[in-house]
């Protein structure tokens, strides 16, 4: 059960269109270390987890999660916001375009859709928060970049 | 605690910013006390949050909007998705 709260986790405006920054920031959103990605992973590997208290921690950093998806998707809606033809093509927008026009798809940067491939769910605690760990730093160096 | 009348006598934007703020609060410390569920601080400072968090959204609801689906209709009608969603907003 999930309740959704009409508000963004943090605020979001931006007052100039730029369709280079959509083309590389949708993929927090659905490449393979994006946020899609990350609510799928912790919300899906809780249930084999033996002890309440993770399983308690993945649920709420999988439902986090969820809230940071919103917040990347209104970044890319008010970076797309009244594109030029002449925009769209000179910020190498153009290929998501054609696909999606400016309709907010979980991709990759690289142009691969969202895919659980990304993702491992093993069943095992040590494994899967292993792989937790693993997918937290590669979200980490992303943000560096 | 003395800017309070300020705060809530003031614009949507300021309020709900107020309410953003002690969310994220609430989150962090939630987070903190999944691991260390036996720190009293924590657990009070949590405490605090909430009661604000409620009261304030509370406020909010009235004079703005539903911020859940159950703060809906709170002024007759239904209203659920008549205010601005939150990416659609220009200012915040």
């Amino acid at each position: 059960m999930w309740i959704y709260e009409k508000k963004l986790q943090y605020p979001v405006k931006i007052a100039t269109p730029n369709a280079a920054y959509a083309k590389i920031i949708v993929s927090q959103l659905g490449g393979p270390d994006g946020d899609l990605g990350a609510s799928t992973r912790y919300l899906n590997q809780r249930y084999s987890m033996p002890d309440g208290k993770v399983i308690g921690m993945l649920t709420d950093i999988g439902t986090e999660e969820m809230a940071h998806q919103e917040l990347i998707a209104a970044i890319l809606y008010q970076l797309t916001r009244d594109l030029t033809p002449e925009q769209i093509r000179e910020g190498g927008f153009d290929a998501y375009f054609t696909d999606h026009t400016t309709g907010i798809y979980p991709t990759a940067a690289a142009g691969f859709p969202f895919t659980t491939a990304s993702i491992a769910v093993k069943g095992d605690p040590i494994t899967d928060l292993n792989e937790d760990l693993a997918a937290d730093d590669a979200t980490t160096q992303e943000q560096s970049l | 605690m003395n800017n309070m009348n300020q705060q809530q006598g003031s614009n949507e934007a300021t309020l709900l910013r107020e309410i953003r703020a002690l969310s994220f609060a609430c989150l962090e410390t939630a987070m903190y006390l999944n691991a260390y569920p036996d720190n009293r601080t924590a657990l009070r400072y949590f405490d605090e949050c909430r009661d604000r968090l409620s009261e304030l959204t509370e406020t909010y609801e009235e004079r703005y909007g539903p911020l859940t689906q159950k703060g809906a209709g709170k002024n007759g009608s239904w209203d659920w998705g008549d205010t601005p969603w939150p990416w659609q907003k220009k200012e915040d």
